[in-house]
């Protein structure tokens, strides 16, 4: 341990200029060279042998199962679509639902035609504002959704004849009862909300077939099935 | 039984004769590397000057926010980029090349080869550095973080790193040693590593989500392939060649090796926690963020025990002090990455200053400390020339200590007190910025310090290029060696 030690001290200063010689006293060259390399740095490192400590291969392995026990209850199923991880108290409770919100819906899906303000466009897109076929029930506008309308149409005393595209495959029940809930309750209509489970019980009254007539509306209106 | 006098003294003479011939093969090997290493670490230093300034300037404006505000060109946005591209990709990567020259022929026993490749390099790589400094500077940024550069530059950077990699694999092909030492492995997979990196971020193949994990992939992989393997390599260099003992295993050094090689490089979406890509791929990268305990273990232990008994060193050795705190940086700076990695902590740190300490962990205590310490080491061997005046090492060793400290304590605080500060909805959000503002000049003051300590180095550096100042006979070290031997 003492000779590892006296490794560690600075290598004694050359002597300089007229004091570097050698045993004859006499200065050489090779000497200058030799001492001014030598003295200056070790050899050049190599590698020991020594085994690897047992606890880092250890704490190595021991790491690794905690790690593949994080990346199994983490991993989000490696689904594609899985973002973030779900929250244990949320998955417990079942699946969850998510909000469907009413003037979403319109805005993407119903504001080209009818208008950001429910006015529609005069003699082509009718008025939801104050519409008798919206506010009079809530199954007709269901069934308008579901399986649209096409035809001349009487709205606030004024005739259309345009074509209502149908939604029955494109938004599901949540949509449409959010959206019908929202258009009729904003713009100061006064309509009841609609639910999911009225737009299903409408799903099952009719197969999917082609637009309604507003003849077809009325008598159902009139005498439901 | 011991031998007549006069076959020990012939013994002697051979052994000696043996030591000189080794001495004089180590010169003409140093002579060859010489020209093109001071070529790279002299354009490393002035980048480092440059960043540095951009750097301050950057804080500063943080604590001044209307401070040369008036004009697009030296507002924050453009010059914290050319901050972080000259400090990356001029000082690290220059001076970090310049190191793996004299390293290549040192470790391969041989001169370097095609050094044509080398000059080439060197002057391409400061042009493309100019040029894509200019560019961010007028408003023309790539504006993904570590990729602001324009195609342009980029391009004429990688082509600059291809061909300074090819010199390096001729050299290594003609190496007149048996055994390849440890820091050249992490040369060897960086100098391959590198340039398919580089290349395939700045390709421009992937738009929106994908764009960002690619940012991410190729940010925190710059650092893997690049930067780390600059930092490793020196360390593993220079710690037992100034000890003057073999590193201590052999084993650990695969292990911490391989385990680098198979972990380090998914680590970047952790940068993505919170953002919209699946689940499964940012927890793979935090899984692999905490294996990094792996290799940083097994480096750290290896280092430790190569040095244990012999750590008094630091006193005297200029370069050990430098490269043993980058090495020690090292581990804290892994250790606290992995850590960052988790969502439970991303959840107060991300988003807030405590990331840009990190940051500078890494980037200035471990890479460039153990790059100061290279230097310090390799100039007097090229330049035939000492470091004139000992004491200012001694200055720039504690400005920079002492900056980085500063540097790093007030972010990790103000940035924690940040973060839970942003996580409480109460509070509104111009009190979490205003909380902020002692850490922020804590910031500029450690910032002046370093910029203070890189102007001494710099300084320094052109007094041995020009072999100026008071000439020495002897290697630097901190104390008289009477001292030093006395009880």
């Amino acid at each position: 341990m003492t000779q590892q030690k006296q490794g560690d001290s600075p290598p004694p200063t050359p002597p300089r200029g007229k004091d570097f010689t050698d045993e004859r006293g006499e200065e050489t060259d090779v000497q200058r060279i030799h001492m001014n390399v030598v003295g200056r740095e070790k050899e050049e490192p190599g590698e020991g042998f020594e085994p690897t400590p047992w606890w880092v291969w250890t704490a190595s392995v021991l790491l690794l199962f905690i790690m593949g026990f994080y990346l199994g209850r983490y991993g989000g199923s490696f689904s594609a679509v899985a973002h973030e991880v779900e929250d244990p108290g949320v998955a417990a409770s079942g699946p969850v639902k998510t909000e469907v919100k009413g003037d979403v819906v319109f805005a993407g899906v119903c504001q080209a035609c009818h208008q950001a303000s429910g006015l529609g466009i005069p003699g082509q897109y009718p008025p939801l504002v104050a519409s008798e076929w919206l506010l009079q029930d809530g199954e007709t506008p269901i069934r308008i959704l579901l399986y649209g309308l096409q035809g001349e149409i009487g709205v606030k005393g004024k005739t259309f004849d345009n074509k209502m595209p149908q939604f029955h495959d494109k938004l599901s029940s949540d949509e449409i009862a959010a959206v019908l809930t929202h258009v009729r309750s904003a713009w100061g209509n006064k309509g009841g909300a609609v639910t999911a489970a009225q737009v299903d019980s409408v799903r099952k009254q009719h197969a999917v077939r082609a637009p309604w007539s507003a003849a077809e509306l009325e008598a159902l209106r009139k005498k439901p099935p | 039984m011991s031998r007549p006098p006069a076959e020990r003294q012939v013994s002697r003479t051979i052994a000696a004769d043996q030591r000189l011939s080794d001495e004089l093969t180590r010169i003409g090997i140093d002579d060859s590397a010489a020209s093109p290493t001071v070529l790279f670490l002299a354009s490393g230093v002035a980048w480092l000057l440059i960043g540095s300034l951009m750097g301050l300037i950057a804080s500063v404006k943080l604590d001044l926010p209307d401070w040369l505000g008036g004009a697009g060109p030296i507002t924050f946005g453009r010059l914290r980029p050319v901050h972080l591209n000259a400090v990356t990709y001029g000082w690290i990567s220059l001076a970090g090349s310049g190191m793996i020259v004299w390293l290549m022929g040192r470790l391969c026993r041989t001169h370097i080869r095609w050094t044509a490749l080398l000059f080439l390099s060197a002057i391409l790589w400061n042009i493309g550095l100019f040029l894509g400094s200019a560019l961010v500077i007028l408003g023309y940024s790539g504006g993904m973080e570590w990729l602001e550069f324009p195609l342009p530059a980029a391009a004429v950077i990688a082509l600059a790193f291809i061909l300074f990699a090819l010199s390096m694999f001729r050299t290594f092909a003609a190496r007149q040693v048996e055994h390849v030492y440890v820091s050249l492995w992490y040369i060897l997979a960086s100098l391959t590593w590198f340039p398919l990196l580089y290349v395939i971020a700045n390709a421009g193949l992937y738009q929106g989500v994908g764009e960002a994990a690619m940012n991410w992939w190729y940010g925190h992989n710059a650092i893997t392939v690049w930067f780390t393997p600059i930092g490793l390599a020196g360390a593993y260099y220079f710690i037992p060649k100034v000890i003057g003992r073999p590193i201590y295993s052999y084993y650990l050094g695969l292990l911490g090796f391989w385990s680098f090689a198979l972990f380090y490089n998914w680590n970047g979406l952790h940068h993505l926690v919170g953002g919209p890509l699946p689940t499964w791929a940012i927890s793979v990268s935090i899984v692999a963020s905490l294996m990094m305990f792996v290799p940083v273990l097994a480096v750290a232990v290896n280092h430790h025990m190569t040095a244990l008994g012999h750590l008094s060193m630091i006193r005297y050795s200029p370069t050990l002090r430098f490269v043993v705190f980058g090495a020690m940086s090292y581990t804290a700076t892994s250790f606290q990455g992995s850590l960052e990695a988790t969502r439970s902590v991303q959840e107060v740190a991300h988003f807030t200053h405590y990331t840009v300490g990190h940051a500078h962990l890494g980037m200035y205590a471990f890479v460039t400390m153990v790059l100061f310490g290279a230097v310090y080491y390799i100039m007097p061997r090229i330049a035939k020339w000492e470091w004139p005046y000992p004491n200012l090492i001694k200055v720039h060793f504690w400005l920079s200590a002492a900056g980085i400290a500063i540097y790093f304590l007030s972010l990790t605080l103000g940035g924690w007190l940040q973060g839970l500060a942003m996580n409480t909805p109460s509070i509104p959000f111009i009190d979490t910025v205003n909380l902020t503002k002692p850490y922020l000049w804590g910031r500029a003051v450690g910032g002046t310090l370093m910029t203070i300590g890189h102007c001494v180095f710099a300084y320094h550096f052109l007094l041995v290029i020009h072999r100026a100042g008071p000439k020495r006979f002897a290697p630097v070290w901190f104390r008289k060696a009477e001292e030093v031997a006395a009880p």
